[in-house]
């Protein structure tokens, strides 16, 4: 199985991408037939973004560089990422629900209508159904659903919204949301032992 | 007859905040009044051309179908279908083909966010999320939005044809009801209503055998209330937390510091005990497996203080905590310490706190966070 995660184009790992990855990461433990990838479109520096993504314990990555590629231009990124993402093959897309540039929090809908494939929204956690199926399982938080029909969602109040699991035979899209659990940086004992902190608390 | 700059705006019918009770039966015979979200949308798309509408009726989850909440787990229960369904959409995007407005404008949401998506999608049209404001210079549009949490604007001009838009709630003030009720169905020449309806609480099932289903639709498996889950609650981001050990006692306990959290304005937690006992959610453990908070404010009441919970309020930035145990090791963490009954303490806090607000009744913010604990210091802190 190969597990496709979506990173924003830049110069930094997102958090929001880094929970993606640990998502992604979650499934892949529970395998040994899974690969996870991290893709991602854009000018030279998003190859930062790429290695701090296989620090976080990605397989592989892959950059599709195009210094013309504007961010926030999310149809021309979506029709890449769909054309990367048929070229390479998947069964699962990870991609981080929300952002904090604009527009992009829309990729994971372009995605899974460019690729038909169905979309896991908002997903808080993600499962494999089991050993023999390769069905995914998400609880995906439907925030703000409820009268907020037409989109008006946002505003959905207390006891609106609803946590509804789904599940869906793969390809699929997944988007990762803000509940997903957060991602575990490998800890650097050895680059720290030699810092002045490091030498005043050794036990630290 | 020709529609001058027509702007597509899809708005939803009323079911929220307009006196129209959402129980008053399944099909209301005439179109319910545009929801307060649509009349701003209406003002929106006022300022680049003339509002036409599609109107949209998508009803509300099951809310009131199953009291049991979590519902039995049948394989073939059908899709909500999320967003519009499939069919909706491409009637939607057949209608945008047609009339060719300067734009589509949608709801900011979740649901507006994948309509939005999914129409660009199909129309290989540009699009822009969230938008704050709108205006329309040299014949294109030009858009405003927030970045980075609100902390910079970018604006952005929009050269492509029918660019897809959703638009921020609240961005736009609704010009008065009376008026967008009346100009509105007024200038759209055609009163182009698509009426896409999303399954009813429990679909029918000619529903789901549908045409333009997606190929490989969800299967949802489980559903329940956020409220339920106390998704509301945000632990991890609250700025002030109060939370309670076994020393509390009782479920009922948790009232008088779910009173706190309240006057506070904070949120409320309590340790992996509690949660294993029952007397508080599990969502709103505080522990290691559980919420790591970092408030600005900590309130904690008996709590003694074990390694795990000790660990997850390490961040939080004043620690008051309240105990009967003078040796607890909540203590070690805590910055001021209240040896004494919390059924006591709290009540008197309350009491001091319910003193200081009352005599500044133009309060603009009603529970007034404090950001220094010096009114909690307690008159036999401990040292």
């Amino acid at each position: 199985m190969r597990i496709v995660v979506l990173i924003k184009p830049g110069g930094e790992l997102d958090e929001t991408d880094a929970r993606a990855v640990e998502a992604a990461l979650h499934v892949a433990r529970r395998r040994i037939d899974v690969s996870v990838s991290v893709l991602t479109a854009g000018p030279k520096n998003c190859v930062q973004a790429l290695r701090a993504a296989l620090a976080l314990g990605a397989d592989d990555g892959v950059h599709v560089r195009d210094d013309e590629l504007a961010t926030h231009d999310v149809l021309a990124l979506s029709r890449v990422y769909a054309a990367a993402l048929r070229y390479a093959g998947f069964e699962l897309v990870l991609c981080a629900a929300s952002s904090e540039a604009p527009n992009l929090s829309a990729i994971p809908a372009m995605l899974a209508e460019r690729l038909g494939a169905p979309l896991l929204a908002r997903a808080d956690s993600l499962t494999i159904g089991g050993t023999d199926t390769d069905e995914i399982i998400a609880v995906c938080d439907e925030g703000g659903f409820g009268g907020g029909g037409g989109g008006s969602g946002g505003d959905g109040g207390e006891g609106r919204g609803w946590l509804v699991e789904r599940a869906a035979e793969p390809p699929v899209v997944v988007s990762v949301g803000d509940h997903a659990p957060e991602p575990r940086y490998p800890p650097f004992p050895r680059s720290r032992r030699g810092t002045p902190e490091a030498r005043q608390n050794p036990d630290a | 007859m020709p529609l001058v700059d027509p702007v597509l705006v899809l708005a939803e019918r009323g079911t929220d905040g307009d006196g129209i009770d959402p129980a008053a039966g399944p099909a209301p015979p005439t179109p319910a009044p545009l929801s307060p979200a649509a009349r701003e949308l209406l003002t929106a798309a006022r300022r680049i051309g003339t509002p036409v509408t599609a109107a949209v009726s998508i009803s509300a989850p099951p809310e009131a179908a199953d009291p049991a909440h979590d519902l039995p787990k049948p394989a073939d229960l059908p899709d909500l279908g999320g967003p519009l369904d499939l069919a909706g959409l491409s009637d939607l995007a057949d209608l945008v083909r047609r009339i060719s407005p300067r734009a589509v404008l949608i709801p900011h949401g979740p649901v507006g966010e994948e309509t939005a998506a999914r129409l660009a999608v199909r129309l290989e049209s540009g699009l822009v999320t969230d938008v704050t404001g709108i205006s329309l210079g040299g014949g294109e549009i030009h858009v405003v939005q927030d970045a980075a949490a609100g902390a910079c604007r970018i604006a952005t001009r929009l050269c492509g044809p029918t660019p897809v838009i959703t638009v921020r709630r609240g961005a736009f003030p609704a010009e008065t009801a009376a008026s967008a009720e009346t100009v509105a169905p007024a200038r759209s020449l055609v009163q182009q209503t698509t009426d896409i309806d999303a399954p009813d609480a429990v679909p029918p099932p000619a529903r789901t055998v549908q045409a333009a289903r997606p190929a490989r639709p969800t299967r949802v498996l489980r559903r329940r209330p956020k409220s339920e889950t106390g998704r509301d609650l945000i632990l991890d981001t609250a700025d002030v937390v109060v939370a309670g050990g076994r020393g509390v006692g009782s479920a009922e306990g948790f009232s008088l510091l779910a009173r706190v959290a309240a006057v506070l304005g904070g949120c409320l937690g309590g340790t992996h005990t509690t949660c294993e006992l029952g007397w508080c959610p599990e969502h709103a453990r505080i522990s290691l497996p559980g919420a790591q908070i970092r408030p600005r404010l900590y309130l904690a009441g008996g709590v003694s203080g074990s390694v795990r919970h000790r660990a997850a309020i390490r961040r939080a930035r004043t620690v008051v905590a309240i105990d009967e145990d003078p040796a607890a090791p909540i203590f070690r963490e805590a910055d001021f310490g209240i040896v004494g009954d919390l059924h006591q303490v709290l009540p008197a806090l309350l009491d001091e706190l319910a003193r200081r607000t009352t005599p500044r009744p133009p309060a603009p913010d009603p529970p007034a966070l404090p950001t220094s604990p010096e009114p909690l210091t307690s008159p036999e802190p401990l040292t």
